[in-house]
């Protein structure tokens, strides 16, 4: 039985997520695969996986990532601010969002583009929630209902597993696509990512320790 | 274009990454007729003074597991051969550098060890820390093995190795194989191509 599914691990303030963003949704449609979008904290899985935050990166590190951030801007043809207004802002609202869109089996990639765009381009807070409410309704959604359900419960839950779904299939980092049990990490492997969509090569394993 | 330009290449002959870039990079230089300048770094000595800590941090068994995997999707994209576990790695590259360096000080092209050194390490399951495997692979690119071997044990060629490291971390270089052109670090072989881009 051949599963279309692409499990895909992001967050709405992660640039990478945003730069691949669009790309990846467009190709999963061309090559008939099925998006489950699974918006995480990258908090607690960066402290088990060793990954480190932006502000406690080495200044070589962070000054690179402005290279590449201005390299895949352009690669991909789309706009970004390297130094957005709001940001670093709490991705969590954004993402339960999110996961509400997936509750309700609305288009989330379409909600999710609208919300990182809000962020890298668009100079919003998407850490508030009525800017939250603003921008789900621009995008043609109900965005009260989103909110609500956002803050609700289940949907706190809902993240809460997500979150540890992510540590245990060992996801260390955003944005993370798996085709198949193979993950592929980072916006930068979508040609790889494309070529096992479009089923032109086996996926790979690691097996044994490492 | 006026004058050649220079791509700066920081590097460790243990590399896979460098082994499975190499061809690559030489096929972008000549085609920008550009000339590769090859510094072979210090890696644990940039890690402990960027970080504080010669050995990769704890990032662990995940990023660990996923580099196995990278590996092999490269290695298939650029069809070469690749060991899934080098019968001698880790090793010290110390000597391999200063082979590279001493065979650059000579006037030989130190692309192709380049790409051989880390080649007998990741798929021939050579010891690149032997110094008669060096010469095997010093006599294999066409230079005298005794020439270079004894070249390479120049003091003056451990300063430059030195100076490379230095230099690496005073561009803002912090991993490798990293590519300098007009101050732009392009870091990864993965990035190979952005840096055919920037050479047009």
């Amino acid at each position: 039985m051949t599963n279309n599914t692409v499990d895909y691990y992001f967050t709405v303030t992660s640039p990478w997520s945003y730069l691949g963003h669009q790309k990846f949704v467009d190709m999963c449609k061309e090559h008939n695969w099925i998006i489950s979008y699974k918006p995480v904290d990258f908090g607690p899985i960066f402290a088990q996986s060793g990954g480190l935050p932006l502000p406690q990166r080495s200044e070589q590190r962070r000054r690179y990532r402005l290279f590449e951030l201005q390299r895949w801007r352009d690669f991909r043809g789309i706009k970004l601010n390297l130094r957005p207004k709001f940001f670093p802002t709490n991705p969590d609202l954004g993402n339960k969002l999110c996961i509400a869109s997936e509750k309700l089996d609305l288009e989330t990639g379409r909600l999710a583009q609208a919300v990182m765009q809000a962020c890298w381009v668009e100079e919003k807070d998407i850490g508030n929630p009525e800017t939250l409410v603003l921008i789900a309704n621009e995008a043609g959604f109900d965005g009260p209902l989103l909110l609500e359900q956002a803050t609700s419960e289940t949907i706190s839950e809902a993240a809460t597993a997500l979150t540890s779904e992510a540590m245990t299939k060992q996801i260390f980092g955003a944005p993370t696509y798996v085709i198949n049990g193979e993950p592929f990490w980072g916006q930068d492997r979508l040609d790889f990512v494309v070529r096992a969509l479009s089923r032109t090569i086996q996926p790979y394993k690691v097996e044994g320790p490492v | 274009m006026s004058e050649n330009r220079k791509i700066d290449f920081y590097f460790c002959l243990n590399s896979p990454w460098v082994y499975l870039g190499q061809k690559r990079l030489e096929e972008i230089a000549n085609k920008a007729n550009a000339t590769i300048r090859y510094f072979p770094v210090d890696l644990r000595e940039m890690m402990l003074r960027l970080i504080g800590n010669a050995d990769p941090p704890e990032r662990s068994d995940l990023h660990r597991a996923y580099g196995k995997m990278e590996m092999r999707r490269w290695a298939d994209r650029y069809q070469l051969p690749l060991s899934e576990k080098p019968a001698f790695y880790p090793v010290s590259q110390k000597r391999a550098a200063s082979v590279v360096i001493a065979a650059d000080r000579l006037g030989a092209d130190p692309g192709p060890l380049v790409y051989e050194i880390p080649k007998a390490c990741w798929v021939d399951d050579k010891d690149i820390n032997d110094w008669n495997t060096l010469s095997e692979i010093i006599e294999l690119v066409g230079l005298p093995g005794d020439v270079v071997i004894n070249a390479a044990q120049d003091q003056g060629v451990l300063e430059e190795f030195e100076d490379n490291t230095n230099r690496a971390l005073d561009r803002g270089v912090f991993g490798i194989p990293s590519y300098v052109t007009d101050e732009e670090i392009f870091w990864g072989q993965d990035r190979l191509e952005f840096l055919e881009h920037r050479l047009g």
